[in-house]
């Protein structure tokens, strides 16, 4: 009787030591949405659809931010939320003091808004941002022809229109976390309106389909190389 | 709250301790490979898995009759957690394992003798991000084999013991079941080692 408790509790130990647990499921319809631009000029080929993410020895990836206002606060906040998207360690920044040695230079276009608390209304446009990397703005000429970019990614981020100093803050939170999803590789928008990337952006963080593209992304051949 | 539970435990054993006479200490130090924490597949496979370990143990040790020893042992390794594909392999952060068992020993044929084991293991991360960035997971019961070979050693090596530990625990955590993973991972873990006894057990 001892005997075959004991077999038994070894057959059930051995099954629970072997058994392999499932992989989620990911490639499910509207997960994710389009992360490359496609097609994007690399030298000659013009058929190439730009995959861009920031490789493992790359990093921590090294962000400067504009020194005035409360940039630094805007991007070590959206830099910590992007990381918290990742399960596997995949992306990291870090904010460096030297423009000159930065992966991600992100400044002010213009004027430097008030640092004030953010409103907590509805979200409105009253700021806006540019990101001169891939295919974007004056930076579809910023890959060589080996397929690597020529120089940092630039984001720029202003306040706009007639909007109270809060409402602009609260559109700056929101709008710097979408700049840093384009200069983590996330080249295109999402057409969902309640993701952060969408191009009219609303949402406070990305949702789970911004954090499964994101993912997606990091585990795809990237076809761009950073810059040197 | 956990922390309250392991001083409880060590109080516990320490006052249940017989005379120091009777028990006898032994130190262990070696080398621990443990198997895959996950293994995933996102476009390409890949694993998280801490690289191989120092790790060290002190035991306490109490004769009993007919040969058996009894055994309470607290264990700890720490090492660096990689993701590993086809690619290579990147280092995500450090990461401590604790673990308490009890268990029996006794000799199996002249200078080898093995020992069994049940206890916990806790998981301890330099960072709470990643895997472990919803925060650790509980402590896991833990089974344990471990054999020690004593080889006929001149004068103060007499007492030192080669030793092959094996481990078996469930890994899971809070945000791999966020991710989609519903079972957890058996993980077996294997340390060789070597043993020093002080005191008055065998």
């Amino acid at each position: 009787m001892t005997r075959r408790v004991l077999i038994a509790a070894l057959l059930a130990g051995a099954l629970a030591a072997c058994g392999e647990p499932t992989v989620p499921v990911r490639d499910c319809a509207g997960c994710a949405y389009t992360f490359a631009n496609s097609p994007l000029v690399l030298g000659n080929d013009t058929d190439t659809a730009a995959v861009f993410h920031w490789p493992a020895n790359r990093v921590p990836v090294r962000y400067w931010a504009d020194s005035r206002g409360n940039m630094r606060f805007l991007i070590e906040r959206a830099l910590a939320i992007w990381e918290t998207q990742f399960l596997y360690g995949e992306f990291r920044g870090v904010l460096v003091s030297d423009s000159s040695s930065a992966d991600v230079v992100v400044v002010w276009n213009n004027v430097v808004p008030a640092d004030v608390p953010p409103d907590t209304g509805a979200p409105v446009p009253a700021c806006s941002g540019d990101n001169h990397s891939l295919g974007s703005g004056p930076g579809t000429d910023s890959v060589d022809a080996s397929g690597r970019m020529v120089g940092p990614i630039v984001v720029g981020l202003e306040p706009q229109g007639p909007y109270s100093a809060a409402q602009v803050q609260a559109c700056l939170r929101r709008v710097a976390i979408h700049e840093l999803g384009h200069s983590l590789g996330l080249l295109q928008h999402s057409p969902n309106p309640a993701d952060i990337m969408y191009s009219n952006v609303t949402a406070s963080a990305p949702t789970e389909i911004d954090r499964h593209t994101a993912e997606l992304l990091y585990h795809t051949r990237s076809s761009v190389l950073p810059p040197p | 709250m956990i922390g309250r539970a392991w001083r409880a435990a060590g109080v516990a054993i320490l006052v249940a301790a017989p005379l120091p006479a009777q028990v006898g200490v032994r130190i262990s130090l070696g080398l621990r490979y443990s198997s895959d924490l996950v293994r995933d597949s996102i476009v390409t496979p890949f694993d998280v898995r801490p690289a191989l370990a120092p790790a060290a143990s002190v035991a306490l040790a109490l004769p009993l009759e007919k040969g058996w020893t009894a055994l309470a042992t607290l264990d700890g390794s720490r090492s660096t957690l990689h993701r590993v594909d086809a690619t290579g392999s990147v280092a995500l952060q450090q990461l401590t394992t604790l673990a308490f068992t009890v268990g029996f020993e006794r000799p199996i044929i002249p200078r080898l003798s093995g020992e069994v084991g049940l206890g916990g293991v806790r998981y301890s991360p330099s960072a709470e991000t990643g895997v472990f960035k919803d925060g650790n997971p509980s402590i896991a019961g833990l089974v344990l084999v471990q054999v020690n070979y004593a080889p006929p050693l001149p004068g103060p090596f007499r007492r030192c013991a080669l030793s092959l530990r094996y481990d078996l625990h469930q890994f899971i955590t809070t945000a791999l079941r966020a991710e989609g993973f519903q079972d957890s991972r058996a993980v077996h873990r294997f340390t060789l080692g070597v043993t020093a006894a002080l005191g008055a057990a065998p």
